[in-house]
This record gives structure tokens, sequence and C-alpha cells, in this order.
């Protein structure tokens, strides 16, 4: 099987995969250098030649079937797009333009005799220095230069560029470096178009994640304040004539769902403080001091739920981080603990440790139900609360905004083998673009 | 869903209605301004499947549907598909809730395809609500 059948199978089955992402199209153009004329013509009509004498792909086509005689296995007829140029300077224009119209040449034949002054060798190293990836074939009657000089001369960079034949040259001899370096370059575009495309998939990833985790958000909020403004619209308007008892109680009913609203507009705060922080540059800091800074505010809740704090591991170690948001993925995650121990005393376990040259850990693990297993991924969307009322379900969202988009952390939950739940937050000591 | 001016009935106020939304309060609220407006025969769910169940009762013959769009697990325009794919209902009135500005583009698409007969988005008051089943129902306004 010929290069070319190979990659036509791989490019038919990328357009099987998406047909959203642009396919590569093969280029079959090839550059012909000749000062003799009949000799260039010779060239073009080996490598393209007149459509007449090309077989039909599909001869089951109907109508009187052409006298041409069916060509041998192996000789089938590719077609090549081509170029002649009979000067040095004819030679630069074309390749020029080419390049211009983004139509540039796979490889081109040159004789390495042009008429006096610069010879074809000179033409490719200036060609070269313009496209690098052209591949020429010398042609040549003579062996004015040997082909040690010629690979000196072009460079060590393009030894793999080039290729050189001896006249009297053969039709088979053509169409096959034609045919070897024509695919190959193609083969190298395209996987270079391909590498671009998926770094560019990659990219737009990311952004909609941001994105659809913002959205994910405004979406919530929408839905959350349509309810709270239904009630406080509803409430107003059906009891504003009634008397003063029924209206105290709507007054009331009004009073709650403001304070819920004004409850998630708290968090809001809380998440836009962070992102106007995500502009300020990141400081050094100890990981540990936040969170005996964020023990010390919960101070009061710990113990009137009777939670107890047990440091496991406390590693002193300075990361580059936002100090407040650091401090409030710790509070988030600590009312979340004391929320799942609800009702009965617990214990809570918190571990700080330098995992590795870049990077640190923090675990933070309660002794409550844990999450189960089908809600797992769940509880890091963006309002989703076991909580009722009590909760908006931002928390852990928040939580995973700043660890994950702010810090370029990591952050997982699970079920702790034993009891509880725990959440593990990686983060890198420094984002690796902010190095050096 | 609206017929002509001169086709228009007088509002039969005894209609049983079914009103769905997941969350309580809103259901509180509606239910108070359905009754204000004199809509009496008012039940409620809370998630589409039960909304389903009373749909599909044989004795009660709901002749309105309100439905919040935005409801965990089984969404408002699930219910609506179920509703028109069961030709006994297929023609029933349904009036969509929602919250979601913002979507409403897609939703109206979306919607269309399953013929929703009006919409009302979140907050709204009592005239609108009065009016958009006024409509829907084909009913004779009383200022007419």
């Amino acid at each position: 099987m010929s290069h070319s059948t190979a990659a036509a199978q791989l490019s038919s089955d990328s357009a099987k995969k998406s047909d959203s992402q642009a396919l590569y199209r093969w280029s079959r153009r090839i550059l012909v250098v000749d000062d003799e004329l009949s000799i260039a013509q010779a060239y073009k009509d080996i490598l393209c030649p007149p459509q007449r004498q090309v077989v039909p792909l599909r001869s089951s086509r109907g109508g009187p079937s052409p006298k041409a005689e069916p060509r041998e296995a192996g000789q089938a007829v590719e077609r090549f797009e081509v170029d002649q140029a009979h000067s040095y300077e004819q030679a630069l224009f074309l390749f020029k333009q080419a390049l211009q119209q983004g139509r540039p040449y796979a490889m081109g034949f040159f004789d390495v005799k042009l008429g006096p002054g610069k010879d074809g060798i000179d033409l490719v190293k200036e060609l070269q220095s313009m496209d690098p990836d052209i591949y020429a074939v010398f042609v040549t009657a003579y062996n004015d230069r040997s082909v040690d000089s010629i690979g000196q001369y072009l460079g060590e960079d393009q030894v793999s560029r080039w290729d050189y034949m001896n006249k009297p040259f053969n039709p088979g001899e053509i169409v096959q470096k034609a045919r070897n370096f024509v695919t190959l370059w193609n083969l190298q575009k395209e996987r270079s178009h391909r590498e671009v495309e998926l770094s560019e998939v990659r990219r737009k990833l990311m952004d909609s994640e941001k994105l659809s985790s913002v959205a994910a958000v405004a979406r919530g909020v929408t839905h959350e304040f349509g309810n709270i403004l239904m009630q406080i619209m509803g409430k107003a308007e059906l009891n504003r004539n009634k008397e003063p008892e029924k209206m105290a109680q709507a007054l009331e009913r009004i009073l709650e769902a403001s304070q819920k609203a004004a409850h998630i507009l708290d968090q809001f705060k809380d998440l836009s403080g962070s992102a106007a922080e995500m502009h300020q540059p990141k400081i050094w800091l100890e990981p540990h001091q936040v969170m005996i800074e964020a023990m010390d505010l919960m101070e009061h809740s710990l113990r009137t739920h009777n939670v107890k704090v047990t440091w496991v591991k406390q590693d002193k170690v300075k990361i580059m981080s936002h100090p407040t948001s650091l401090l409030q993925v710790m509070i988030n995650l600590t009312i979340n603990a004391i929320h799942a121990m609800e009702g009965a005393s617990g214990q809570l376990d918190l571990s700080l440790r330098e995992i590795s040259e870049d990077w640190v850990e923090i675990r933070v693990r309660d002794y409550g139900p844990g999450v189960p297993e089908h809600l797992s991924e769940d509880v890091l969307q963006p309002f989703f609360t076991t909580k009722g009322a009590q909760g908006t379900g931002l928390g852990l969202a928040i939580c995973r905004e700043i660890v994950e988009i702010e810090h370029g952390g990591q952050l997982t939950l699970a079920n702790h083998r034993v009891k509880g739940l725990e959440v593990v937050i990686r983060l890198p000591k420094e984002e690796p673009h902010e190095r050096g | 869903m609206s017929e002509a001016k001169n086709n228009l009935r007088a509002p039969n106020l005894n209609i049983p209605i079914l009103l769905v939304d997941d969350d309580a309060m809103v259901r509180d609220v509606v239910q108070e301004y359905l009754k204000e407006i004199g809509l009496v025969n008012v039940l409620v769910a809370g998630d589409s499947q039960k909304a389903l169940k009373v749909i599909q009762d044989k004795k009660i013959e709901i002749a309105l549907v309100l439905s919040d769009w935005e409801m965990p697990k089984v969404t408002g325009l699930t219910l609506l598909k179920a509703v028109r794919k069961d030709p006994r209902r297929s023609q029933l009135p349904f009036i969509m809730i929602t919250s979601q500005r913002s979507m409403e583009r897609f939703k109206i698409t979306q919607a269309a395809q399953w013929r929703v007969d009006a919409y009302l988005v979140k907050p709204f008051g009592m005239e609108l609500l009065r009016e958009k089943i006024w409509s829907v129902m084909g009913w004779k306004s009383a200022a007419a």
C-alpha cells in the first residue's frame, strides 16, 4: 500500500470523527525548474498527463467506454499540479507568488545547470530560506557538484529535504520521487494541522469550562431570585388591602424572602471579591497560617456544635496564593463539615502536606455520613444543596472555582473508607506560568 | 389558542386547575393569586411525576395546567411532552412558568414544538396571571 492510500484512509477517518473540524486538504503542487523548455515540458507530461489518458475511476459508468487500454496495476495515474520555470528569476517569482497565495509547492525538480550565474542549488538554498518545508530533487547531467558539497552547502537542517537524480532520467523514477516527497510533505503538514487544531480545541474547552461555571452560577441565581421575588411581589400584592394581622404575616414572609436574597448576595460578594482578587498579584504565604485563621474564625460555631479540630499533619511550606480566597475555601469546607455532622458531636481532621517539590495537599475530613456515591459530582455544582433553606449550594462550587481556576490546583472529594467525607485540595506552590 | 373575539366564552371559574412548582413558597403565592382571581378549584403538585398522575386521573379532568419549567429531576418541558403525547389530554391548555429570561429564545423554540399555550416569567403579578389564563381559556374579559 502506498503512502497516499494510507494517508487518504487517515483523513477519511478523521472526517468521520468530526465534521466540525476543518479537514486538511492534500496539495500536489510541484515546481519544475529547467532552462530547456522541452525538458520542463517532459516533466509536466509525465507528472500531469493530459486528461484523456486518465483511466476513469468508475468504469461502471454508463455510456460508451473509452477505447483506451486499461493501465497496468501500479501504474494508476496520479495527477500532480505542475508549474514550470525556465530561469532562476522565474522560479523565484512563481515560488513567492505561491507562498503569498497560501498554496506552497510541496516539492520541486531543479536542474543544477541554469545557465550562467547562480545554479539550481543556489536557488534551492534561497527557496528553503523562505520555506524550509519544500522538498528538492536536483537533476543533473554532469557531476559538477558532489553530493557531499550540496549537503554542506544547504546545511544540516535541510539534509532530509533534498535528493538528486542523474540525467537521463526515466519517467518511472520521476513519478516515484514526486509521489514520495508529495506524500511525505502532506503527511507532515497534516500532522501539524492536527496539532494546531488539537491545541485550539483544548484551549476552547478550558475557556468554555470557565464560562460554564460562571453561567451555571448565573442561571442558578436567576432561578433563585425569580422564586424569591415571586414571594415578595405576591405577598405584597395579595395583602396590601388586607386587615392588619394578615398584612403583618405577609410582611414577615417578605422579610424572610428578602433575607434569603441577601444571603445569596453575600455569597456572591465573596465570589466576586475573590474574582477581583484574581487580578491582584498573589503573595507568598503559609497555608497552615490561613487554616489556623479559618479555625479561629469558626471557633464559636465549632464549639457550639461540639466539633473537635485535629491536626493530622502541618507542614510549614510557602505557596503563592490569595490569602482571602484560600481562607474562604477553608471556611466553606468547615461550614459544610459542621453541617454534615449536625446533631452529633464530631471531629474535623486537617492535614497540610508538602507532596512534592512543586505541590502541597490540604485534606479536610469530617466524620459525618459522607456523600452518596451518585451525588459526588453534583455536590460540586453551583446551587446543589442538601441544606434546604439554610444553604445556597454555592459553597463547594466557589471552593472549586478558587482552587482550580484561581490557583491552577485540583479539588476532589471522596468518602473516607472508614467514615465521613474527605475533601482533597492540591495546590501548586506556584502556577507554572508565574515561574521565572 | 386565542379564538376570535366574538367566540369568547364566559369564564368558568370552577374548572379544575393544576399548579406545579417544586418551590412551596411560589406555589403558595400563585395559589393565593388564583384564589383572589376567583379560581378556587386548584390542585397542587411539587413535581412533574405527581403532576402527571393528577392529569391522567379520569375522575378529576384537569382543565388547565400551570407548571414551573425549572424543576429538579423532571422538568416542566418533560411534563408538557408527556401531556401532549397522551391522546386524551393532548389539547390540554398548558401555561409554562419560568425565571430564565436569558434562555427564553431557546426555550420558546423548544416549547413551541410541544405547543405551550402561554408563558409567565417570574416574578409576575396577579393581573398578568389573570390575563394569560383568560386568553388561553378563550374567556370573555369582565371589562369587555
